[in-house]
């Protein structure tokens, strides 16, 4: 199915597909968000649901089986959900942008004929193994290794921090074969791995986190993303996407914050008045309202750069940087705003506060991303 | 035997967008979004699962401008199989009789039907006069404010809630219904759903070719927002701290 609009404006059909995924937010995802982050939990059957919603295909090509969502679209949509939450936000942007993301764009014809349509089917998101325990940031320093193996590579090594790593069906890993670093599409059912979950997150909860031990795990050749050797640029072209993703989740979570905070200034009294009246109030969130605004159109350039095939490496890390930051300042205004009821759990606001410090970390730390601005700048 | 429903959709002002000039009262509808109204979801709804329950056809009629098409598409994306429009831009000047007149001349030109199905009332004007005025028009029974529709062979059956009873009533097909909010929850349809409606065929009928005769006999002056005194008092505290409250200060006005 062609899934461009020749009867209706480009506008139109924009706007028709976010009242949709706004209405499923607001009937779908809001009633659990607290829950799911209590739980530190998204339940399988809510993935079945996201996955007939059409949320776990989006960035995959329509001849695939996909939404072929673009870049700029599938920011919006992730900008909608993560106002609502965070976790499932997070759980959407490291599926589509990154494991599935990964496979798609990378996997070989053959290997994607016979693996997608079960991944899609199976509705269950794909982890993307990338950091290790001894470090994030310096991804090149990574010391996973893949050996050649009869007519595959046997794999050791570990990753860790990795979202969906405890129960996904398939897992893309990053590791050395003598060429340099290398993608690979890892069953998740292969002897030699070993899960381990990791607990306690302080915000974005909902999808699972864990550490993954490859002991000497066979991975057969045709699993293979793209060339051998080429994974290292692999991951960076996806983490450009991933970015201006989780730049998008920044921005939703900014816009949210500061809407519930309009509302609730709204109707708190404090001296015998409205809260709202008080320039105190006001002035910060119309500060904050013109950053996340700028935030959003940073992200919006990046996401546009991305659809025309344009470089976008700087834009994307742009994005992230100051959207990332911005959410964080906006939800901690929104604590204030909401006062002693901003502080405690069950208030959105306190959620939203933790789920934005994630933005500052995951997908590059900020400090990695002005590196990567900063060598953009002097190249 | 498969049905053939007629689903009467209406595009509509959001309401919750209205803007009320404070000093006059005024109701702007000057840059007011339109929207589906909200009650025809739910009439949607009832007719989708009359149709998997029973096979055949949901439709959508129409009456509206250009405007509406976006109305139609998200009832298109719900599971409509087809849309007809009829088409005037002046909607807010016609009286229920040109209405009812305009609906019952896209009926005739639209493939046979069983069952025309409406929402209690629209989001905007709420008269909730026009299914019967199109029943009587059409020379056909009237099932009115249904919580519940059942179908027997020819028969259509549905229960109504008054205010300490629940009738049920029933009528032979074809008939007109309308249903209550209550009666069902819209689906939500899907981005691929969604997607696919964007591309559908939505017929339309000049409204100037359906026969309306006459000039409307009551026209619409104006819009004011009727000034509600309210006190809004918040409490705060545990529930129970709340509830006394409450109960103190409802006493404490003479209400309890």
């Amino acid at each position: 199915m062609a899934l461009h609009f020749p009867d209706m404006g480009e506008s139109d059909s924009r706007s028709a597909l976010l009242n949709g995924v706004r209405e499923f937010a607001e009937r779908r995802i809001a009633p659990i968000a607290s829950k799911v982050d209590e739980e530190d939990r998204i339940p399988p059957e809510f993935y079945t649901e996201m996955k007939e919603q059409g949320l776990m295909s989006m960035l995959v090509p329509e001849e695939q089986g996909g939404l072929g969502l673009s870049t700029s679209l599938f920011a919006e949509v992730l900008e909608m959900i993560s106002g609502y939450s965070g976790g499932i936000g997070l759980s959407l942007e490291a599926h589509n942008s990154l494991g599935l993301g990964h496979f798609s764009k990378y996997g070989s014809k053959e290997l994607i004929k016979s693996t997608m349509p079960g991944i899609l089917e199976s509705g269950k998101p794909v982890a993307w193994a990338l950091t290790e325990p001894r470090g994030g940031s310096d991804a090149r320093g990574m010391e996973t290794r893949a050996t050649r193996s009869g007519n595959g590579f046997m794999i050791r090594g570990t990753k860790t921090f990795i979202t969906h790593g405890y129960t996904a069906d398939y897992i893309v890993l990053m590791a050395k074969t003598e060429k340099g670093i290398t993608a690979f599409l890892v069953d998740g059912g292969s002897d030699g791995l070993k899960r381990e979950q990791i607990k306690g997150k302080l915000g974005t909860r909902g999808p699972d986190t864990a550490t993954l031990s490859f002991d000497d795990v066979f991975v057969p050749e045709t699993n293979v993303l793209g060339e051998e050797g080429h994974g290292f640029e692999q991951a960076m072209e996806l983490l450009d996407g991933g970015r201006i993703a989780v730049g998008a989740m920044g921005v939703g979570i900014a816009r949210r914050a500061l809407s519930l905070s309009v509302d609730y200034a709204k109707q708190r009294e404090a001296f015998g008045s409205k809260i709202a009246g008080f320039e105190g109030i006001r002035f910060g969130l119309a500060e904050l309202g013109t950053s996340t605004e700028a935030s959003a159109l940073l992200v919006k350039r990046a996401a546009e750069l991305r659809d025309a095939g344009q470089p976008h490496r700087k834009m994307a890390a742009m994005a992230k940087y100051l959207s990332s930051q911005v959410a964080m300042e906006a939800t901690r205004y929104a604590i204030q705003v909401h006062g002693g009821y901003g502080y405690f759990k069950g208030n959105v606001v306190e959620r939203m506060y933790r789920d934005a410090k994630l933005l500052e970390i995951g997908e590059g730390t900020n400090e990695v991303l002005k590196l990567v601005i900063s060598s953009e700048m002097f190249r | 035997m498969p049905l053939s429903i007629v689903v009467l959709v209406k595009h509509v002002y959001d309401e919750g967008q209205l803007k009320v000039d404070a000093a006059t009262g005024l109701v702007s509808l000057q840059g007011v979004p339109g929207k589906v109204s909200t009650f025809d979801r739910n009439a949607l709804e009832a007719a989708l699962r009359l149709k998997q329950k029973f096979g055949g056809t949901v439709t959508t009629l129409t009456l509206g401008s250009e405007e509406a098409n976006k109305s139609i598409r998200e009832a298109l994306a719900m599971g409509v199989d087809n849309a007809f429009l009829v088409r005037t831009d002046d909607l807010l000047k016609l009286d229920s009789r040109q209405v009812v007149e305009g609906l019952a001349g896209g009926l005739s030109k639209m493939p046979k039907w069983d069952i025309v199905m409406c929402a209690e009332g629209s989001t905007d004007v709420y008269s909730s006069v026009i299914p019967a005025m199109l029943a009587e028009k059409l020379d056909v029974p009237y099932l009115s404010y249904l919580r519940s529709i059942e179908l027997e062979g020819q028969t259509l059956k549905g229960d109504r809630s008054l205010e300490k009873r629940v009738v049920t009533v029933e009528c032979e097909l074809p008939a007109v219904v309308s249903v209550v909010s209550e009666i069902y929850e819209p689906r939500i349809p899907t981005l691929l759903q969604i997607m696919a409606a964007m591309k559908k065929q939505i017929t339309t009928f000049d409204f100037r070719d359906m026969n309306v005769e006459g000039e409307a006999r009551y026209s619409l002056e104006g819009m004011f927002a009727k000034a509600v005194d309210r006190k809004k008092v918040m409490f705060e505290g545990s529930p129970s701290e709340v509830a006394s409250k409450l109960v103190d200060s409802m006493a404490k006005e003479g209400l309890i």
